[in-house]
């Protein structure tokens, strides 16, 4: 038999818990609209029961409120925060996608690439009924202008926006160390909150919060478990660990927080890009974060991917050839890599950096310089890179080299490319028309379009050198290749060792008419003093001509004779290299190669017998005044043509020549014009298209990455809500319910009074009218 | 599915929102008309959209700048050729009057007038121009076709081709009349030392055959090289160079004056060049102050290319050295492909002998004294001598040696002997003039136009610029549409003939000469009534003047008419070549006006194309944005009555 009094204690509990409830819903009702905050409930469980010693057995004690605990569904979280880190990605890309977009954008309101190459072919259009007004070619002259001009600022448009994502990116790793820390910090809080028994609630509710906004920055794995104690397994501790992971790497460590920091790259990855762009690295150990996992998304990796995104067409290639810069092994390392990617086989398409940065074997080399060299069909076959401080050499044969960085994206680096691309290719095309021509004063004209080249400090106007594709096949005088004919005291053409040669037959040549010359393979050597290249002989002396002079510009090496006259031109080798050290040699029929020497395969030279084929051998120095250093922030009209529009040529030198040998014209032969003209839309520039399409090709490009991005991130959104309805539908307060709370706690808190009153009732009877 | 107040509101905001995306993108169409704001919207729009830009701005360039331009040009040159059209047949109103043999004075002195007022404004039409731009000059717009001003310094040197198949037939008098001015005068007729002789005042005129240079008052000739093609096609030329010229101006025998071009042996290479390997001597003749002098040789020299019998090829050049005293000496290139080098050129196609005399009058003093005439069944034939003859073949006209050719500088004729010019004429040969020129007067047409030639310094060397016609034509072009390029322009030898200015000279002169002769005649019936003159002697003697002014005024007179019945045949042919001009202008006018039809209507289908690609049509939009807005506003109004009423409000 219970306390008489046992039923006020009832009461009480009663009043206990619907108070504790009444306060829970209130709490409810206030966070309503608060951020993160999940629908709180009070747990009620019925208290033990006594034993009453009675005929009923047990009897309940009362209610009693157990714990304050969230409604929260930790899937959706996982779920939520997946679909958040998807969404941040695609809302970024989307984002500046839009912004590139809208720089290419070509409409009335702002005249584009489009409407500013019209122009300026319209101008020339005038020119061709008009050549000898200055103000109509001034015209041109001024378009055309515009056009670089469009470019320059495209240019710094997109370097500007690639310096903010930079920033953006530094200022997104300060968001993820702050997030670290705060979790680290909330770890702790809730532990000790919980430790004690009861349940850190609100706590919780931020920590949640602060993953979902992390979770929108990079993926991130989120493990939690409960903390034992080992030494007695069955007892709850109340304290739990928390761990964050990105890549695998632990973001934080339940108290412990890792940090992530930016240091700006020493080199470039494109030739494009702008200095200083930041690398994160994990500040304790140093070792890179990687954001490039396949899995990987969020605001990070699209800022990294519209910053870095070069479609892969950075340079790779296999390492073929490893070698000293000196003959004894000291000095620089020469790394030449052969089969590079196909954007890299023409110097248009070349958009590796000066200096930057090597890969092999996932090792970063840093290289000072490189040259490029051309095949027979006027394409690059192979780089050679010059790394100073290169390890791990003898590994590096057969495997591939990465330049800079391959990143799988259209982001600026991209289209950067693309511009340049399209600036050398049309700037060369014109200019190879242009400087066939001759002006109004009857001088042979100069480049058009010039590069405005800062970093060498002069104007790149391509006079100097001549690009491996400018390479004309004039034939020289045979004479001039006499002079490197090794003969006897006979004047017998004579081996290297001084051996008579003879013919296919076995018949010793005799005289002049049989001429030796140097083919391939040593390619002579930079004179460093004069900066040009020299032939040289094998041993790598410089060769002289009969008169002891030395030779210049020419690459040869290795004895190669042909039975032809040289007089008759045909036969003759054909030249023409200046400083980026062409060789032509017309490998005719009849010509072998002598005893004890044989084809050199290192430089994968073909030659080929009774073809008469001309193997094309030819340097590209990155130095050198040539359409590499040509990108769209340089590109410029000739600054003397902007002075004088009289020196833009319109009609073709050998028609309308000067000096005592020409003829006179008249100012108004337009006969270069129409072979302008068919730069607009007619000649192959750019993809496979005319010029006149550059921007249809980046309008597909943009606007197919843009729609994927917006279309996507609509859907991440669309997936956002319904996975937020779901979360709020387990978590969320709604105010109908909490309504019904309230009048439910009320009601049974008014109950629980009632049994007080009535249990003080029953005392009242009790003590008061019964038996006294 | 539990739901709270919060995601209904969240759902309903999300749905306003999207409504509101819709409305904007309404009211952004409907204030820019535009399908697209931005190409990622809708790219295959986009690109549409820059390839009908692209268009639409190139046909608008051909439709509104080029094709008017072109067409503009095209006018102004109309114009030019309508006004030298009305010119020429002035002219030729003038060649049809004057050749009728009636006129009087004041007809002579009107046609004089006429003709010089007219061959002025002919070639002031040459230099028409379109916007500063000279229409018949070619690519030298910012030059004029003819001299504006008299330039006496500029010099050229000129090649010329001549065609020498047609030769004009022209008549030369060895004298004009000079009216006595008093008794003396006219009585200083007789024998006797400073008498004039009868025939001093004898009119004598002969009739050549002629082709004139375009230019008179040449100032030097550098080499004349007549060619033509034989029978089996190949090409036989003879080149006469000179190679020294004689300055003998101080010298007062006007005789020496003359540059001598040939003499015989240079000749009788042409006809009789030796077998390779031997050797021809020839004599040369110099004059030298009307004295004979035999040089021992003469340097003469040809070149052969023979195909012998084995088909080889021989090609060689002889040449006999000359102990050169300074005299002017001529050598003769033969080229004779056809095969042995015994065929050879056939002396007769091609003079064998070139004079060349600065003034017809020096031409008459040469005839006089070296020359001798035989008449035989009718013809006179001429031939060179070495001094000149007493008897009766004593020329006293102007004449040609039969197989020569005379240059006279001042007047720019070619003037051929009988043989010469038969056979030229029958063998259509040409001949190619190199010459130079000093000081060009106003009205004559610049040599570059039509030659191929040289402009040379004051010291008489060649300048940077040289001109070469070489067949190329300087077509002004204007792109009127996609790859259709439309020459405007007529070039002025497509219009006239540089001949013309030398016609029209040739025709004032004669009529000038006509008139002069005419007030002579008029002077000299005067003097015959005057008192002082009456006595019989004088009487006598005027008479016999006036018997030769007479026959002077005939002689012109009766050239005047011939003259102009011939030029009658030229001007015919210049017009001609003029209503050619005008249908080639007009054949390019239409092209290029149906371009301009069709680039008008190209330009509004790309219009139409580039509107509907890009632009909305209005309705559409107006339906559009109703219904957007209408969604808009309903979603606002359900979303209004949420959260109006909670279960607090039934409690």
């Amino acid at each position: 038999m219970p306390s008489q009094f046992f039923g006020l204690h009832i009461g009480y509990s009663g009043l206990n818990a619907a108070q504790a409830s009444l306060n829970t819903a209130a709490n409810n009702v206030s966070n309503v609209k608060t951020t993160g905050y999940s629908k709180q409930v009070t747990n009620l469980s019925e208290s033990y029961a006594l034993r009453a010693y009675a005929k009923y057995g047990a009897i309940g004690t009362g209610v009693s409120a157990d714990s304050v605990t969230r409604l929260r569904d930790v899937y959706y979280d996982k779920k939520y925060r997946t679909n958040q880190s998807y969404l941040g990605y695609y809302d970024r890309l989307d984002y500046y996608m839009g912004q590139i977009e809208d720089y290419f954008t070509d409409n009335t309101a702002n005249p584009g690439f489009t409407t500013i190459f019209t122009k300026m072919f319209n101008a020339l259009d005038s020119v061709q009924g008009n050549a000898g007004d200055t103000s109509v070619r001034n015209t041109f002259i001024s378009d055309a202008q515009e056009l670089c001009s469009y470019f320059n600022t495209m240019d710094t448009q997109l370097s500007t926006l690639q310096s903010t994502v930079n920033d953006e990116i530094k200022s997104t790793v300060d968001t993820i160390n702050a997030d670290a820390k705060k979790i680290a910090l909330l770890n702790k809080q809730i532990n000790q909150v919980e430790q004690q028994g009861g349940h850190a609630n609100e706590l919780r509710d931020q920590r949640d919060l602060v993953l979902d906004e992390l979770s929108k920055i990079v993926d991130i794995d989120v493990e939690e478990h409960d903390i034992e104690n080992s030494n007695f397994p069955d007892m709850d501790t109340g304290a739990t660990y928390l761990s964050v992971k990105i890549n695998g790497q632990f973001l934080v460590d339940n108290y412990e927080y890792n940090s992530l920091s930016v240091k700006a790259r020493d080199s470039k990855y494109n030739q494009s890009d702008i200095e200083g762009l930041y690398d994160v690295v994990w500040t304790s150990s140093g070792n890179d974060f990687s954001v490039w996992g396949d899995n990987q998304k969020g605001t990070l990796k699209a800022l990294f991917e519209i910053r870095d995104g070069n479609d892969e067409q950075n340079l790779r290639g296999m390492v073929t050839d490893i070698g000293n810069t000196e003959a004894d092994g000291s000095g620089a390392t020469t790394i030449t890599i052969s089969h590079p990617n196909s954007a890299n086989t023409t110097v248009d398409g070349m958009n590796l950096p000066e200096t930057g940065i090597i890969t092999i074997n996932n090792v970063h080399y840093e290289y000072t310089d490189f040259k490029a060299q051309t095949g027979a069909d006027g394409n690059i076959v192979s780089y050679t890179f010059t790394v100073p401080y290169a390890t791990d050499t003898g590994k590096m044969g057969g495997q591939t080299a990465t330049i800079g960085q391959s990143v799988d994206y259209k982001g600026i680096p991209y289209y950067q490319n693309q511009m340049n691309s399209f600036c050398r290719a049309f700037a060369r095309a014109f200019n190879q028309i242009e400087k066939t021509g001759q002006d109004l004063n009857g001088d042979a004209a100069g480049s058009f379009f010039t590069i405005n080249d800062r970093s060498q400090n002069r104007e790149g106007d391509f006079s100097a050198t001549r690009e491996v594709n400018d390479i004309d096949t004039t034939l020289v005088d045979a004479n001039y290749y006499s002079r490197v004919l090794l003969t006897d005291s006979d004047g017998n053409p004579v081996d290297e060792k001084g051996v008579r040669v003879t013919d296919d037959d076995g018949k010793l040549l005799t005289g002049k008419k049989y001429t030796y010359y140097y083919t391939n393979r040593v390619l002579g050597a930079y004179d460093s003093t004069n900066k040009i290249w020299r032939p040289t002989d094998k041993d790598g002396n410089y060769i002289t001509d009969n008169d002891g002079k030395l030779l210049d510009g020419k690459s040869y090496s290795y004895y190669y004779y042909t039975t032809e006259d040289l007089s008759e031109a045909s036969n003759v080798i054909n030249d023409q290299m200046e400083s980026e050290h062409a060789l032509y040699i017309v490998n005719n029929g009849k010509s072998t190669i002598p005893d004890g020497y044989s084809e050199d395969t290192n430089t994968k030279c073909v030659i080929e017998d009774a073809s008469n084929t001309n193997v094309t051998y030819g340097f590209l120095n990155p130095e050198d005044d040539n359409y590499y250093r040509m990108t769209a922030s340089n590109i410029q009209v000739s600054s003397e043509l902007q002075d004088d529009p009289a020196k833009f040529a319109a009609t073709i030198r050998s028609i309308y020549n000067s000096v005592a040998t020409g003829t006179d014209q008249g100012q108004d032969a337009a006969d270069l014009i129409s072979a302008l003209e068919k730069l607009q839309s007619d000649t192959v520039i750019y993809k496979s298209g005319g010029a006149d399409e550059f921007l249809q090709r980046v309008y597909a490009d943009v606007t197919v990455d843009k729609n994927e991005s917006s279309t996507l991130t609509s859907t991440y959104t669309n997936i956002k809500s319904a996975i937020s309805k779901q979360r709020q539908s387990v978590s969320g307060v709604d105010e109908d319910e909490e309504a019904l709370d309230l009048v439910k706690f009320q009601q049974a808190y008014n109950l629980a009074a009632k049994v007080i009153s009535v249990m003080a009732e029953v005392y009242d009877q009790l003590i008061l009218n019964t038996g006294v | 599915m539990r739901i709270t107040n919060n995601i209904i509101l969240q759902n309903a905001s999300s749905n306003i929102n999207g409504n509101k995306v819709n409305v904007d993108k309404s009211i952004n169409q409907m204030t820019t008309q535009q399908k697209i704001q931005r190409p990622s919207e809708d790219p295959v729009t986009a690109i549409r959209s820059l390839r009908l830009g692209t268009e639409l701005s190139k046909v608008t360039q051909y439709y509104e700048k080029n094709i008017p331009d072109a067409l503009s040009w095209m006018d102004v040159t109309d114009t030019a050729l309508s006004n030298i059209e009305d010119c020429m047949k002035s002219i030729r109103t003038l060649c049809v009057q004057g050749s009728t043999g009636t006129l009087t004075q004041t007809d002579r002195q009107t046609i004089l007038t006429q003709l010089q007022s007219l061959q002025q404004a002919v070639f002031n039409e040459g230099n028409a121009d379109y916007a500063g731009r000279t229409v018949f000059t070619g690519y030298r717009t910012d030059q004029d076709l003819v001299f504006t001003e008299n330039e006496s310094n500029t010099s050229y040197q000129i090649t010329q081709d001549l065609d020498l198949s047609d030769l004009d037939s022209y008549r030369y008098y060895n004298h004009t009349v000079d009216v006595p001015a008093n008794k003396t005068e006219i009585n200083n007729l007789g024998t006797g030392t400073g008498k004039l002789t009868e025939d001093s005042i004898t009119i004598n005129q002969t009739d050549f055959y002629r082709k004139s240079l375009n230019y008179d008052d040449i100032t030097d000739v550098a080499s004349l090289d007549f060619s033509y093609t034989d029978e089996n096609g190949n090409t036989i030329s003879s080149k006469f160079t000179l190679k020294n010229w004689v300055n003998t101006s101080d010298d007062s025998s006007k005789e020496l004056t003359t540059n001598r071009y040939n003499t015989t042996s240079p000749s009788k290479a042409v006809t009789d060049a030796p077998d390779l390997g031997t050797t021809a001597t020839g004599t040369y003749n110099t004059v030298n102050n009307g004295t004979s002098v035999t040089t021992p040789s003469v340097e003469y020299s040809y070149t052969y290319a023979t195909n012998g019998s084995d088909g080889n090829t021989a090609n060689g050049e002889k040449k006999i050295s000359n102990n050169d005293n300074g005299s002017s000496v001529i050598s003769v290139t033969s080229t004779d492909p056809t095969g042995t080098v015994t065929q050879k050129a056939d002396s007769t196609a091609i003079p064998s002998a070139v004079y060349v005399f600065d003034t017809e009058e020096d031409w008459a003093g040469w005839c006089a004294n070296h020359l001798s005439a035989t008449t035989t069944d009718g013809t006179t034939s001429y031939k060179y001598v070495d001094k000149a003859p007493t008897d009766s073949s004593k020329v006293d006209s102007k004449a040609v040696p039969d197989d020569a050719v005379v240059l006279i500088k001042s007047t720019g004729d070619l003037v051929f002997g009988s043989k010469a010019a038969a056979s030229v004429q029958s063998k259509n040969a040409t001949v190619s003039v190199d010459y130079q020129k000093t000081g060009f007067d106003s009205g004559e047409l610049r040599p570059e136009y039509y030659y191929d030639c040289q402009k040379l310094s004051d010291k008489g060397t060649p300048m940077d610029v040289k001109y070469a016609r070489n067949d190329i034509d300087y077509d002004i072009q204007y792109t009127v549409a996609q790859d259709q390029v439309q020459t405007v322009n007529l070039e002025a030898h497509d219009v006239f003939d540089s001949s013309i200015l030398q016609d029209i000279n040739d025709m004032i002169n004669s009529v000038q000469a006509t008139i002069d002769a005419y007030d002579k005649v008029e002077k000299l019936k005067t003097m015959q009534e005057d008192e002082n003159y009456q006595d019989d002697t004088t009487q006598a003697n005027l008479s016999k003047w006036l018997s030769a002014a007479q026959k002077e005024f005939d002689y012109n007179s009766d050239n005047l008419d011939k003259l102009f019945s011939s030029e009658l045949g030229n001007v015919d042919d210049y017009l001609s070549k003029i209503d050619l001009a005008q249908t080639k202008l007009g054949c390019m006018q239409d092209q290029v006006k149906v371009t301009q039809k069709r680039m008008d209507q190209q330009q509004e289908t790309i219009t139409d194309l580039k509107n509907d690609n890009d632009n909305l049509d209005l309705s559409t939009i107006i339906i559009q944005y109703t219904a957007n807005y209408t969604a808009y506003q309903s979603s606002l109004q359900a979303a209004g009555k949420l959260g109006q009423t909670s279960l607090l409000d039934y409690i």
